[in-house]
C-alpha cells in the first residue's frame, strides 16, 4: 500500500523485518541505519508502550535514482517477536510493502522459527493478505555461530513457497544490506507495474 | 485534562473573524513568517534550492494536521485550513495543492500509524525551542475554527513530550495563544 507525498515528490515503502525473538532484526535495522548517510535517513525512533513496541527509521537510498521523477523512501519496522506483543506484531503489517522474515539459525531456535512464520501468515491474513500476495523474502541469520541448521533443513521447514532466501550475520553486517537489496528489487517491480 | 477545552470564538461574529485573527497572529512574527514562506516556495520548487526550509515547513504542515485531525478532520475543516495555511504562507503553496497534501498524509498515517507519523515528525524538529515554536505555531492553526477540543490538545501535549516540552509548559503556551487570540477577536 505505498503513499505517495506530491509535496515532498516520494514514493513511501514500509517494509517490515519480523521474525522470532532475538533473531536479529533490530541488529539489521541498525546495521542499515548506521551505515546510511546521515542526510538521507530520518532518526531511528522506539516507540514503546506497556503492551507494544515499535522501532523504526526512513531513508532515502540513494542508489535507486527515481521513478517518474520521484525519490523512493523507504520506512523500515520492527517489532519484538515475543508472544507478548502480538498486537504490534499484527498492527506493523497493516499497509506492508514488503516483508523479511529473519531466521534464527541456530537448531535451538527451529521451534521459534516455526511458530513466528505461522504468526507472519496467520496476522497478514486478519488484514486480507497472504505471504503468496506480498513481496516476501527469508534471512538466515546467525550464519556465523556454532551448532547451527543446514540451510536445507531450514529452507524445508521454512520456505515452502520459495521464495528469495540469504544467508546473514547480522552483528557483522555480512548479508544485511544483500537481503534489503534483494526485497527493495522485489518492491520495486511490483511498484513499476502499478505506477 | 483530558477535558480540557479552549473556546475562542463565542459569536458567530467572532467565528467568522478568528481565521483572520490567526492570520494576523502568525504574520506578527517576522522570523516565523520568513522561515514559513520560505520552506513553502521551497517545498513546490522544481528544484528546491532549500532542502532545509522545504523539510522544516513539511514537517510543521505534518504535524499541523496531526493535530487538527486528532478529533476527526472533516472536508470543511481540510478546506479552511488549507485557505489559512495558503494565506499564511502569501500563496506560495496554494490551498487546492494543500488539500492534496491532507489526503497523502491520511494515507501515511494509515500506512505508517499515527502515533509513528507524530513521533517520526516532532523527531525532526531540534529540541524543546523548536518543539515551544511548533506547539505556539500548531495550536495557533488549530484555533482557527474557535476552538482547540481536548484531544487536539493532548495530541499537542504528546507532540510535547517527543519534543522535551513539559505538559505544563504546554499548557501555558496555549493558554497564551488562546489569550492574543481573543485580545485580538474583542
Amino acid at each position: 500500500m505505498t503513499y505517495v507525498n506530491h509535496l515532498a515528490k516520494e514514493i513511501n515503502c514500509k517494509i517490515v523485518y519480523y521474525g522470532p525473538g532475538l533473531c536479529g532484526k533490530t541488529t539489521n535495522l541498525q546495521y542499515i541505519f548506521e551505515a546510511s548517510k546521515p542526510e538521507a535517513k530520518g532518526k531511528m525512533i522506539s516507540l514503546a508502550t506497556d503492551t507494544e513496541r515499535t522501532l523504526f527509521f526512513d531513508f532515502l537510498p540513494i542508489e535507486l535514482g527515481s521513478v517518474r521523477g520521484y525519490k523512493v523512501r523507504f520506512h523500515l519496522y520492527t517489532v519484538p517477536g515475543q508472544v507478548f506483543y502480538d498486537a504490534s506484531r499484527k498492527l506493523v503489517l497493516r499497509g506492508a510493502d514488503g516483508l523479511i522474515f529473519v531466521a534464527d539459525s541456530q537448531s535451538s531456535r527451529s521451534e521459534a522459527n516455526s511458530e513466528s512464520v505461522e504468526n507472519l501468515a496467520l496476522n497478514l491474513a486478519q488484514h486480507g493478505q497472504s505471504l503468496a500476495d506480498i513481496p516476501y523474502i527469508i534471512q538466515y541469520n546467525k550464519r556465523d555461530l556454532p551448532e547451527i541448521l543446514p540451510l536445507e533443513t531450514l529452507r524445508a521447514d521454512l520456505n515452502p513457497l520459495g521464495v528469495p532466501e540469504y544467508e546473514a550475520a547480522a552483528k557483522s553486517g555480512v548479508g544485511v544490506f544483500e537481503t534489503l537489496k534483494g526485497l527493495s528489487r522485489l518492491v520495486l517491480t511490483r511498484l513499476a507495474t502499478s505506477v | 485534562m483530558t477535558e480540557t477545552q479552549w473556546r475562542v470564538a463565542t459569536t458567530p461574529t467572532e467565528e467568522a473573524r478568528v481565521g483572520q485573527a490567526v492570520l494576523s497572529l502568525v504574520q506578527e512574527d517576522a522570523e516565523r513568517l520568513a522561515w514559513l514562506s520560505a520552506g513553502a516556495a521551497a517545498s513546490v520548487a522544481e528544484v528546491p534550492d532549500d532542502a532545509a526550509a522545504a523539510s522544516r515547513f513539511q514537517t510543521m504542515l505534518e504535524l499541523a494536521y496531526l493535530v487538527a485531525s486528532a478529533d476527526g478532520f472533516a472536508q470543511a475543516e481540510r478546506v479552511s485550513l488549507a485557505a489559512l495555511l495558503e494565506q499564511i504562507t502569501g500563496s506560495a503553496v496554494d490551498h487546492a495543492t494543500l488539500e492534496l497534501h491532507f489526503r497523502d498524509l491520511d494515507d501515511a498515517v494509515a500506512l505508517l500509524g499515527r502515533r509513528e507519523r507524530f513521533a517520526r515528525a516532532a523527531a525532526d524538529l531540534d529540541g524543546p525551542k523548536q518543539g515551544e515554536e511548533a506547539i505556539t505555531l500548531v495550536s495557533m492553526v488549530a484555533l482557527a475554527d474557535g476552538h482547540l477540543s481536548p484531544p487536539e490538545y493532548e495530541a499537542l501535549v504528546e507532540l510535547g513530550r517527543y519534543t522535551d516540552v513539559s505538559a505544563a509548559r504546554v499548557r501555558a503556551l496555549v493558554e497564551a495563544t488562546v489569550q492574543r487570540l481573543e485580545a485580538k477577536l474583542r
